[in-house]
């Protein structure tokens, strides 16, 4: 028997030769010689011998194919098969001849992937977004059928933790034919010491059904039941971070006793890492209401959640409760007067606010990104078959139909959104990378399906979906034109190509519409980036350089007594004032870019004291050097001061906005309002400039400050301005608070400028993100234009060459072709600057006022991209009108 | 008609070892008569290559025979050179020799 060949070798070579002819001639002769080769010299170094033979050839059969693929024999179709094949064979001789043109032109091919890939790419980036963030946050079981109640209509501002618990026993009782179940959830927040310094633990004291509702099982141990809720045993369920972060996800933590805000709790269970239900939780205790809590019905601070009884519609539910709320309205008409209920589905209620006009916003900025890709492709392929015209005719004069032309280009078309889609997928992958590592963990622990960010089915679904849409975008037109071709035209215009009118009116058409797309892009962008601006460089009202802020709550057991309250800030801000680098230490409510936003009624003085009189400004709580260290500038009057006792007249400080608001044209110093129907007459003592509390809302909203000693607060924040670095100071305000109360926590130290960071990277990625979109874009569009300036121009070489032998200067060539150029961006720029104008509405609308659009930055842009079309035009005409007449007139 | 077709060094030489070859004119022999007769090595790679162009330029043509066991079944292919390859190759010879003409004291030197 003869040697053999190594099987592998002979397998890879054959893969790489294709052609079988070819193939068995070359492995045939490789094998002869192998055996001589294993004869004259062993079989070992045969086979070594064989393997770089193969390799060698196989290389050099793939350099061929790529160089050498522009042959005599090109785009000749594959044989057809036969007339009664069936439609798999149709499908594959398709696939087939389309591979051949596809490769027939490889650097057309590789550019027309890499755009639509672009595209592709950023679409399925943001849709991984939207779909982890706004529209499958919530991945539990019984998802679907929860909904969350709240005493309160669907505003812009909605919030959910606004059930009175008198309100929601109603409901528990009244409405079991549209809830079978129904959960409420407060806010907890207990402290919990165990070892070093005492840690501040987000916690929710929660129905026990809440688990049942949602379809959750605990990880470890169980989750909380009916029996908790009696409030016979202390039990906690702990949620997986903390476990893990506590006690090294070890599973012996069941039944350990924790100390949680001065309870000892008996750990019963472990949730899964994706419940982290309302959001964050570190811990959930059985909520148990108190008789007094039980007939509370003004003061609303509970989360409901439900689950819908089979076949309730959330309207349905909502109209049921709304019944029971008429006959509240009855019963209770002091606090139910102006009392609102709704129901929203679980996602909605409790999904990211923010979020959907957001992700709104980039969708369709990479949906116009693709269009732009799209115009741009097509107007490749226009091109490239005008190359093919000839061929075209060929095959319809041999008896090929219309639609079989149509019907090829389009399979073309496929396979190349076929390539850029599989081409798509990583770039997203890398894109959903760097947007996870955009975001600091403070922010996206708060962002529900921050988990989720990540390629799943839908995401791919939706790529692919949106590829096959492009496909009919950008082939329909060249394969439409391809179906009308006239054959007898064709075969005589020979190789002279020349432009049918029609065909230059669609590739004109499509350059305008890029630069329509890429206007209305840019302007978005732009109106982005200003607001990002505006946000972060803006007039702020306060200075946040070298200021540390931290967090402190007092629990309500042992700060019950206002005076307990004074006495502790009162102390901590002297310690801190004793510190060497520290320059003021003041407490305040209410922090600017904080998203905790207080607000209260205002009535001024010579106003009945009506609720609907009233008036709703923000308000908050200072000391005294709040000011200072805020830096926020006394415009007239005098600070409020530690003379201001809780026991003394009541005095505020007003914003400029409430003084001219309230008290237009006259001095407000000295003017007194109130705010309690019952409540004292408050004097103003002092004006202070404005403050931008949050881009968020309404940035400049009139409000006034009373003195935290005539109303301490429980939750506060403590503010020290410093001389030296700020973030030095961290632990030096932590020891201050603790030496006070060594079982305070004090959450969320970091610096004032670190705190207007976190709030706006929301919207500086946002912007970034607009700003890449829009600058591909553009890039794209100056490409699409100048490749059909070059292509016009190349077309119109030789009548270059006849104007200029008949006496045209090379400066008539430019121009006329620079005219072209201009024609095309005029009509793209009107259609851009109305789309502009949607554009800029609907941002105002999506944005919450933070955008505002601007006519300037409209022609500013319009004004760039003319310049860039101009260049795009004047490149290739200076490049024709510099060529000798004699060779233009050769050109062929 | 058609000037022949410009052939390039190695296609020169590898229809001349064609030439040579005459009926038994295959890959593996082609490749050591360029080989023993020339003294430089020849890749098999860039030799199919040049056999694939020669042939889609119609200077030569090919037919498969001779499968034999030592080859694992599968055949040889066989060139044969086309009036086409032979005017080309002729057209190409005199381009060179009218070029070398009065230099033969400098090249034919041993």
């Amino acid at each position: 028997m003869t040697p053999a060949p190594p099987l592998l070798a002979e397998r890879a070579l054959a893969l790489a030769v294709g052609d079988p002819e070819w193939r068995d001639a070359i492995l045939g002769d490789l094998r002869e010689e192998f055996v001589h080769m294993a004869r004259r010299h062993g079989r070992s170094y045969a086979r070594r011998w064989y393997w770089g033979q193969a390799l060698g050839v196989a290389a050099h059969r793939a350099m061929a194919r790529v160089s050498g693929s522009r042959r005599a024999t090109h785009l000749a179709m594959p044989e057809p098969p036969e007339p009664h094949a069936g439609w798999l064979a149709l499908v594959w001789h398709d696939l087939h001849g389309a591979w051949r043109s596809v490769r027939h032109q490889p650097a057309l091919s590789l550019t027309v992937v890499a755009m639509l890939s672009l595209g592709l790419a950023a679409n399925a980036t943001i849709f991984a977004q939207a779909d982890a963030i706004v529209l499958r946050p919530f991945r539990y079981p019984g998802v679907e059928r929860a909904a969350v109640v709240a005493s309160d209509s669907h505003e812009r501002f909605y919030d959910r933790e606004s059930v009175a618990p008198a309100d929601f026993l109603d409901w528990r009782e009244q409405a079991r034919d549209v809830f079978d179940r129904l959960a409420a959830i407060e806010w907890w927040d207990p402290q919990y010491l165990l070892d070093g310094p005492p840690q501040q633990l987000t916690g929710f004291l929660v129905s026990p059904e809440l688990f049942e509702i949602l379809g959750e099982s605990a990880l470890l141990g169980r989750t909380l039941t009916a029996a908790d809720a009696t409030g016979q045993a202390a039990v906690v369920v702990l949620g997986y971070e903390f476990w893990r972060r506590q006690f090294g996800g070890r599973p012996d933590v069941l039944g350990r006793q924790l100390k949680l805000a001065g309870v000892s709790r008996q750990v019963v269970g472990v949730m899964p890492a994706s419940f982290r239900v309302p959001y964050g939780s570190d811990v959930w205790a059985p909520l148990v209401l108190s008789p007094a809590a039980q007939a509370e019905r003004a003061q609303g601070y509970l989360t409901v959640v439900g689950r819908l009884a089979p076949g309730i519609t959330v309207a349905a539910a909502e109209h049921r409760l709304q019944a029971i709320l008429v006959e509240q309205r009855r019963a209770f008409p002091d606090s139910h007067a102006k009392r609102e209920v709704s129901v929203r589905t679980f996602t909605d209620g409790f999904g990211d606010e923010g979020a959907g006009p957001f992700v709104a916003v980039w969708q369709i900025a990479a949906l116009v990104l693709l269009l732009v890709a799209c115009a741009n492709v097509a107007n490749l392929l226009l091109a490239r078959n005008t190359e093919r015209e000839r061929e075209f005719s060929v095959r319809l004069a041999l008896g090929a139909s219309g639609g079989r032309l149509a019907r090829q280009l389009l399979v073309e078309g496929a396979l190349l959104a076929a390539a850029a889609t599989a081409l798509a997928f990583p770039l997203a992958w890398g894109a959903l990378g760097m947007v996870r590592s955009a975001f600091p963990d403070s922010i996206i622990r708060f962002v529900p399906g921050w988990a989720y960010l990540r390629l799943e089915p839908p995401t791919l679904l939706a790529t692919s979906a949106l590829a096959a849409g492009a496909v009919l975008l950008f082939a329909i037109a060249p394969a439409w034109r391809a179906a009308r071709q006239n054959v007898a035209s064709g075969l005589r215009m020979g190789n002279r190509q020349t432009d049918g009118a029609g065909r230059q009116r669609a590739r004109g058409a499509l350059a305008a519409a890029q630069i329509a797309l890429t206007l209305a892009l840019l302007v978005a962008a732009g109106l982005a980036l200003t607001a990002l601006y505006r946000v972060t460089e803006g007039p702020l009202g306060f200075n946040p350089a070298n200021v540390l802020v931290g967090r402190v709550s007092l629990p309500k057991d042992r700060y019950e007594d206002p005076e307990a309250r004074r006495q502790l800030v009162a102390r901590v801000l002297m310690r801190l004032e004793r510190l060497p680098s520290v320059q003021t230490a003041a407490a305040t409510n209410v922090l600017p870019y904080s998203a905790n936003d207080g607000s209260e009624l205002f009535w001024r003085e010579g106003i009945p004291t009506r609720r609907a009189d009233a008036t709703e400004v923000a308000s908050r709580r200072a000391t005294p050097s709040s000011f200072a260290a805020l830096g926020i500038p006394l415009l007239s009057g005098r600070t409020i001061s530690s003379a201001d006792r809780h026991d003394g007249v009541r005095v505020a400080m007003v914003s400029q906005a409430l003084a001219a608001r309230f008290w237009p044209g006259e001095i407000a110093l000295g003017k007194r309002f109130r705010i309690a129907t019952d409540g004292p007459l408050i004097t103003v003592v002092g004006i202070v400039g404005e403050v931008t509390q949050d881009w968020l809302v309404d940035s400049l909203r009139p409000a006034f400050y009373l003195p935290f000693d005539q109303d301490p607060q429980r939750t506060f924040y403590v503010v020290v301005r410093t001389v030296t670095d700020p973030i030095q100071l961290a632990a030096g305000l932590r020891a201050a608070v603790q030496a006070e109360d060594p079982e305070l926590p004090v959450v969320g130290l970091k610096t004032m400028e670190g705190v207007i960071e976190d709030r706006t990277v929301g919207l500086r990625f946002a912007g970034r993100s607009l700003g890449v979109i829009a600058a591909i874009s553009g890039i794209l569009a100056a490409v699409g234009i100048y490749s059909l300036m070059a292509f016009l121009m190349g077309r119109r070489t030789r009548e270059m060459g006849v104007r200029m032998a008949l006496g045209a200067t090379s400066r008539d060539v430019v121009w006329l072709s620079c005219r072209q150029a201009m024609r095309l961006t005029l009509a793209g720029i009107v259609v851009g600057a109305a789309l502009s104008y949607l554009v800029g509405r609907g941002l105002e609308a999506a944005m919450f006022g933070v955008i505002t659009s601007s006519a300037t930055l409209v022609a500013l842009l319009a004004a760039v991209l003319t310049a860039t079309a101009l260049a795009a035009g004047y490149l290739p005409a200076r490049r024709v009108s510099r060529v000798d007449p004699t060779i233009a007139l050769r050109a062929e | 008609m058609k000037p022949p077709p410009y052939l390039g060094e190695f296609e020169y030489a590898v229809l001349l070892a064609a030439l040579q070859l005459r009926e038994a004119a295959y890959a593996v022999p082609v490749r050591e008569l360029i080989e023993s007769r020339t003294h430089r090595a020849v890749a098999r790679g860039a030799l199919y290559t040049a056999l694939e162009r020669l042939e889609v330029k119609g200077c030569v043509k090919s037919a498969l025979r001779d499968a034999s066991p030592e080859r694992g079944g599968r055949p040889r292919r066989y060139f044969t050179v086309t009036p086409a390859g032979l005017a080309a190759l002729r057209s190409t010879h005199a381009a060179l020799r009218n070029l070398a003409t009065g230099l033969e004291s400098i090249l034919e030197q041993p």
